[in-house]
């Protein structure tokens, strides 16, 4: 009894399972997520023969509401890691990764400010969407040099993408939360 | 990752497949690590896909492109003041401003293809695209608007180079780097992958695509109203293909449509007949040429483009019957047609080609072929 019970249940397991895969299977899984660089390739490249001091800061709700009201963009973060490079002590550039949705997956996006508070460099480092919603090469070069003001939207400064508007929209946040959360980090330290 | 030639060819039409839905394609194929990466530079965006022996060279190697696209947009764009590019124009009329080499080899550049194109390319709009308003909402100028941006004169009229530097020569005339700086880029940024030893790479620098390498890529033709319908496949194996067209940035004043390719014959924008594709060499030349043979339109182009072999070109004219494509012969088996309605001709060389203003009858003047 014991063992046909056993038999009968591993057969009722085996089907299960391979019920279970043939369902997993059938259904639409998610593309591999594409990743172009990591942070440390990134980071390395962006500031070749520099010092990278990483920082983690605790975000207060003052300083995320202030980066929220200045990007106009919810600041969900309540840590925020700046890379903070140094070439014979001088500050040569802050990078950030910004990770968010595109659709329903996510980027992650990293941005460079210059001591002047612009965006001296945006680098994709993962997309885990289908290619095509990437956007278009041509649209990231518009940020760059870009100061936080209102030029820094969808409907000014930064032209969207055909077709592609969650992705523009995306990367227009990124852009704008992150100039936002440099200034308040930078503001809180003076 | 080693890839085999067939596999890496797999990749390539499958990539240029996917392309052919974005309206762009990247795919090479050789035997290394390769790196792919999307930056934004000079004003736009620029896809990279370097090869190399270990992924640390791929890496460098594709950091110093981008440094080299870098380098060419602070010394050219006039989106910011402190360019080589922006002080000279700014600098007093009559007075003689040094120059670097690389900004005097630009200059050179745009002498020898304004007078090959008989000033169809101009690189002296600046006057013209501010009274259009070209970087802003767009306007149509008054006739004195008009006039005074035309009193910057052509391009041998505005700007003299001499042994010591250049001369601005009138009031008006200032230079305009949108009809050859990304073409400058990508040819600046392939020298510097040459220089790390890179054999096989795919540049996309705002949809101007360089392929240094013996991979053959696939490259889609858009249609030029329907960017996201490819109409034409081409593949080629070296060398850089550069568009114009209006599709994307034109603008629309007060009912009128104000294309962003300006005719400096006329100083209006240039009739929108569809848009051109050039493949050359040179990222630089096909950029200026793509720009030169849409102002000119597709007659005009197609017998420039027969009197000479050093590029290849592509004009989709848009007619009521449809699209008619203009395509240089040695593009014969280069080309597919994607889209059945799509009208294909070729066109005859002439009889006398020439290069540079030299007759290709010239012995030692070997014929350029893709």
């Amino acid at each position: 009894m014991w063992a046909w019970a056993s038999c009968s249940s591993r057969g009722r397991a085996l089907l299960a399972a391979f019920a279970a895969s043939a369902l997993l299977s059938a259904s639409p899984s998610p593309p591999p997520e594409k990743v172009f660089l990591t942070l440390e390739e990134a980071l390395a490249l962006c500031f070749e023969g520099c010092e990278i001091a990483k920082e983690v800061v605790y975000l207060t709700d003052e300083q995320r509401e202030a980066a929220a009201k200045l990007s106009r963009v919810e600041c969900e973060a309540k840590i925020a890691r700046p890379y903070v490079a140094t070439k014979d002590g001088k500050r040569v550039g802050v990078a950030y990764v910004d990770v968010h949705r595109v659709r329903s997956l996510k980027e992650s996006v990293l941005v460079v400010v210059d001591p002047a508070g612009k965006l001296a460099r945006v680098e994709l480092l993962s997309f885990a969407e289908p290619l095509e919603y990437v956007p278009k090469a041509q649209w990231w070069g518009q940020f760059v040099g870009k100061p936080l003001d209102d030029e820094l939207s969808l409907k000014r400064g930064v032209r969207g993408i055909t077709g592609a508007t969650l992705s523009a929209r995306a990367a227009v946040d990124a852009a704008r939360r992150v100039l936002a959360l440099h200034k308040v980090l930078e503001d809180s330290k003076s | 990752m080693r890839l085999s030639r067939n596999s890496a060819r797999r990749a390539a039409l499958r990539a240029g497949a996917l392309a052919a839905l974005c309206g762009g394609a990247l795919a090479a194929g050789a035997w290394g690590e390769r790196v792919d990466r999307r930056v934004g530079a000079m004003g736009t965006g620029l896809t990279l896909e370097v090869e190399a022996r270990t992924r640390a060279e791929a890496l460098a190697a594709s950091e110093a492109a981008v440094r080299a696209i870098g380098a060419v947009e602070a010394r050219l764009s006039t989106w910011r003041d402190d360019s080589e590019l922006a002080r000279l124009n700014c600098a007093p009329v009559g007075e003689i401003v040094a120059v670097s080499p690389a900004l005097r080899a630009d200059l050179e550049l745009c002498d020898r293809w304004w007078r090959a194109t008989a000033g169809a390319f101009d690189p002296n709009v600046g006057a013209l695209v501010e009274a259009w308003d070209l970087r802003g909402a767009g306007r149509i100028p008054t006739a004195d608007q008009l006039a005074s941006a035309r009193a910057a004169g052509d391009f041998a009229q505005g700007f003299a180079l001499e042994p010591g530097g250049c001369v601005r020569r009138r009031e008006r005339a200032r230079l305009e780097e949108g009809g050859f700086g990304k073409g400058v880029g990508l040819d600046a940024a392939l020298d510097a992958l040459r220089a790390r030893g890179v054999t096989s790479a795919v540049l996309d620098l705002g949809g101007q695509v360089a392929l240094l390498g013996g991979s053959r890529l696939r490259w889609s033709v858009a249609h030029p109203q329907r960017r996201e319908q490819a109409v034409l496949a081409w593949d080629f194996e070296r060398g850089s293909i550069a568009t114009s067209g209006n599709s994307e940035r034109a603008r629309v004043v007060d009912g009128r449509r104000i294309g962003h390719l300006l005719d400096p014959r006329s100083g209006e924008p240039a009739p929108d007949l569809g848009s051109v594709s050039v493949w050359a060499e040179r990222a630089a030349d096909a950029d200026v040429l793509s720009t030169a043979l849409f102002v000119m339109g597709p007659r005009k182009a197609c017998e420039f483009a027969a009197a000479r072999d050093d590029f290849a070109l592509v004009w989709l004219e848009r007619t009521p019957q449809g699209l008619t494509v203009h395509a240089s012969e040695s593009l014969r088996t280069a080309l597919s047609v994607l889209d059945g309605s799509v009208q294909l001709e070729f066109i005859p060389p002439a009889p006398e080609r020439t290069r540079d203003g030299v007759s290709l009858s010239d012995p030692q003047r070997e014929p350029s072929s893709l």
